[in-house]
């Protein structure tokens, strides 16, 4: 029975996909995916870096101690105003991450497979312009579309040699596609529609190195580095080609100052600018560098049934930009959980508001995210 | 299934329940939006060429035969000078006599006259003295009879009427009123009776009527005395018309290097085609001119329409090719081209070069043909690819596939 809810779970969890769209994921390789489980999202990510539902730190996954799951779900409604424009009622949903894992039997290892969007890539805009055709204006109406992204799989191991030193390491493959379509119509019917579709292919491969450490009782340390390669692209519709991916470092705390209190803070760095030489040959566009801070607090035990209150913050910047311009993204976030089972089985909910500016744009966007976690 | 076991089925299912109320209420996707450009949308280019292919037709032939005007679903009467042309019918044979209420025979005493229909279905306009002069043909006309052998008939002495077409009428059957005497050798002639129509106007018109293979056609009615028991009745039948065409000036021959299309019996020219591969199978053709210069001036009833049709082929075998049955839906691959007209001939084929992409089955070819096949004794005359300076050529607009060239 345990096998059978431990596979439900995973089927629950339906093939990847990335995480929200957004209109800056027309830039690059698409919006970069958020690394966290719904509990870290809940509380701003400020526990990303010793969440083991988060696939950022992998000595992390010690922290599961049995045989678990988790899957998490995201939907998005989201708006945005360019110059004059303005566009709002967008929503989409996807399915950003799952995981599995349990301990290695006879070992102190713990092995964790997981999947997250790494990058979404999913956009449909359409103009209007008028063309010259045999020496007549005639009005067009154009369709670009892409739904996907790139995905990372990790599969990592932890170690535990201490009680409070744990170590991990992991490797992750990158992957994914996006079908491309696009897309004419002539105001005049003398002309034929266009309809022209493309799956580009997106493959890369990644290493992880992590340590976690509890120097007390009430403190836990995370500290994780990390190394994505060349990501190899085919046959893309929209100009993007092969890129370097970035380096990054993630370091974050978890304090437990009280029994049923709980803050986290944790920031990561990453060097996106390494793609800035691809991008400019393709894309026109720039690379910076990124960081993403986030802290938060877990309340325990405030809402009725003992349901925990998590609130949280975050500020980050965002890879790509059309000009010089790097965009922002704030996020304010809350959310809690449903306990089942003595704490065998859960379902986190986390609900965020987010705002990016930068480069032209504003985006302003509700997200709501479900993850269920069971333990068998 | 143990204690926690349960717990743990009992909580995914809630967990599921959960999950799938969000996801329902979360399912509906809404990406679609304008785009900002530049800087806001993707980086891609549908690039439109055009291009005009001028040797693009090869191996061009004309065919006759398919159709002559007995098998056409009208016959236009004209009144032009070598392109006249007049309608002939020869109606089902009468009975020799009528039958009572009774079955019983019942003797025809006299007969008192007849009433000829003619269901016009188009007309020419601004002639307010148009009418139909009907004449009496010999009954053994058939197929084979030619406007020379039937020219003594269509003379006053033969005429049985003439009938008026009003301004006001565009599509209607009109009568005729004959006497007993407009068919002074029916039972000689086996009680066969035939006609032949011309036009009579101050001015070049024309008049189309309806026919066997339509929806319309002639009818004959006879109204008799007959004898029943001890009086007289009058009785009526009628008769529709069981052969019925048009004979026609022969037209002068083409020139040599010249294609034609249409004309008694009709003719149809099939036109293969040159293209590049780059552009059928590796572009997105969004419109394909044929563009045919004319060989003669259309000539045909002043104020008529000629309809040019072009369809794909699912096999060359010269005159007998079989078409691809066109789509009704699809109003490309015809163009009207108005009497009188010296202008190439723009005829649009998009949908058959689009038809093209990846298929190694149907020939890349391609059948000229009336769209009103045999009606009238008109033909295009268009040049050849023989004729250098004025041969078929094709205006492509396309757009090539991602990754190719074009």
């Amino acid at each position: 029975m345990r096998r059978v809810a431990l596979l439900a779970v995973l089927l629950a969890a339906p093939s990847a996909v990335a995480a929200q769209s957004s209109v800056y994921g027309v830039l690059g390789l698409g919006l970069p995916g958020r690394p966290v489980g719904i509990q870290a999202r809940a509380m701003g990510g400020g526990i990303g870096a010793v969440d083991p539902a988060s696939p950022v730190n992998p000595a992390a996954v010690v922290a599961f101690g049995g045989l678990s799951a988790v899957t998490t779900m995201t939907s998005v409604y989201r708006s945005y105003s360019a110059g004059a424009q303005a566009v709002s009622g967008l929503r989409d949903t996807r399915f950003p991450g799952a995981v599995l894992a349990g301990p290695v039997p006879g070992t102190q290892l713990t092995f964790a497979l997981s999947y997250v969007g790494y990058a979404d890539r999913t956009f449909d805009v359409q103009t209007s312009d008028t063309v010259v055709l045999r020496n007549e204006a005639v009005a067009v109406d154009d369709r670009a579309r892409s739904i996907g992204g790139v995905v990372d799989v990790r599969a990592a191991l932890g170690w535990n040699p201490r009680p409070r030193v744990w170590l991990g390491a992991a490797v992750h493959i990158l992957s994914g596609s996006t079908r491309e379509d696009v897309g004419r119509s002539f105001g005049d019917s003398a002309y034929a529609s266009v309809a022209q579709t493309r799956f580009a292919g997106y493959s890369a491969r990644g290493v992880s190195v992590g340590t976690l450490v509890t120097p007390a009782n009430w403190l836990r340390i995370g500290l994780a580095a990390r190394q994505d390669f060349r990501l190899n692209t085919t046959a893309s519709l929209f100009g993007i080609g092969d890129m370097d991916l970035p380096f990054s470092v993630t370091a974050g705390a978890l304090m437990v100052p009280a029994p049923a209190v709980r803050v986290g803070v944790t920031g990561t760095w990453a060097r996106w600018s390494r793609a800035d030489d691809d991008l400019a040959a393709f894309d026109g566009g720039s690379a910076f560098d990124t960081y993403d801070v986030g802290a938060g607090v877990e309340l325990g035990g405030l809402l009725l049934g003992g349901m925990p209150v998590r609130l949280g913050a975050r500020h980050s910047t965002l890879p790509f930009s059309p000009t010089d311009d790097q965009p922002s993204e704030v996020g304010f976030s809350g959310g809690t959980a449903l306990i089942f089972a003595g704490g065998l089985a859960a379902i986190d909910l986390a609900l965020e508001r987010v705002r990016r500016d930068g480069a032209g744009v504003s985006e302003r966007a509700w997200q709501i995210s479900v993850g269920l976690r069971v333990r068998p | 299934m143990n204690g926690t076991g349960a717990r743990v089925a009992g909580a995914a299912r809630r967990g599921a329940a959960y999950g799938a109320l969000l996801g329902a209420l979360a399912c509906q996707e809404s990406l679609t939006a304008p785009g900002v450009c530049p800087d806001y949308c993707p980086t891609t280019e549908i690039a439109v060429h055009d291009t005009v292919v001028l040797a693009a037709v090869t191996r061009d032939s004309s065919y006759r035969g398919y159709r002559s005007s007995w098998q056409a679903t009208r016959v236009q009467v004209t009144s032009a000078g070598d392109l006249l042309s007049h309608a002939v019918v020869r109606f089902i044979r009468f009975t020799p006599e009528f039958y009572g209420d009774d079955g019983s025979v019942l003797a025809i005493v006299s007969t008192d006259s007849f009433v000829v229909s003619l269901p016009v279905q188009a007309r020419s306009v601004g002639d307010s003295t148009l009418a139909l002069a009907v004449y009496r043909l010999p009954a053994d006309i058939d197929t084979l009879s030619s406007l020379a052998a039937l020219a003594p008939f269509f003379d006053d002495s033969m005429l049985l009427g003439t009938v008026r077409i009003p301004d006001s009428l565009v599509s209607d059957t009109v009568s005729l009123v004959v006497g007993s005497e407009g068919f002074p050798t029916l039972v000689e002639d086996s009680l066969v009776a035939a006609i032949g129509v011309a036009i009579r106007s101050d001015s070049a018109a024309f008049v189309e009527l309806g026919t066997r293979e339509g929806s319309e056609w002639s009818r004959l009615a006879r109204y008799v005395t007959v004898k029943v028991g001890d009086s007289t009745e009058v009785r009526t039948d009628a008769r529709d018309a069981y052969l019925d065409g048009s004979v026609a000036a022969d037209l002068a021959a083409a020139p040599a290097e010249a294609l034609v299309v249409g004309g008694l019996p009709s003719a149809r020219s099939i036109l293969r085609l040159v293209l590049p591969d780059a552009i059928v199978d590796s572009s997105d053709v969004v419109r394909a001119t044929l563009i045919l210069p004319l060989a003669d001036t259309v000539r045909g009833a002043v104020g008529d329409t000629l309809w040019l049709r072009a369809d794909g082929l699912l096999a060359d075998v010269g005159g007998k090719s079989p078409f691809v049955p066109p789509d009704p839906r699809d109003t490309r691959g015809l163009v009207g081209v108005p009497v009188g007209s010296g202008d190439p001939i723009r005829l649009d084929i998009t949908s058959l070069i689009r038809a093209w992409r990846g298929n190694e089955k149907n020939p890349r070819s391609l059948m000229l043909w009336l769209r009103d096949e045999a009606q009238a004794p008109v033909e295009l005359r268009l040049w050849s690819s023989r004729n250098a300076a004025a041969a078929p050529s094709i205006w492509l607009t396309y757009v090539p596939l991602p990754g190719e060239g074009g």
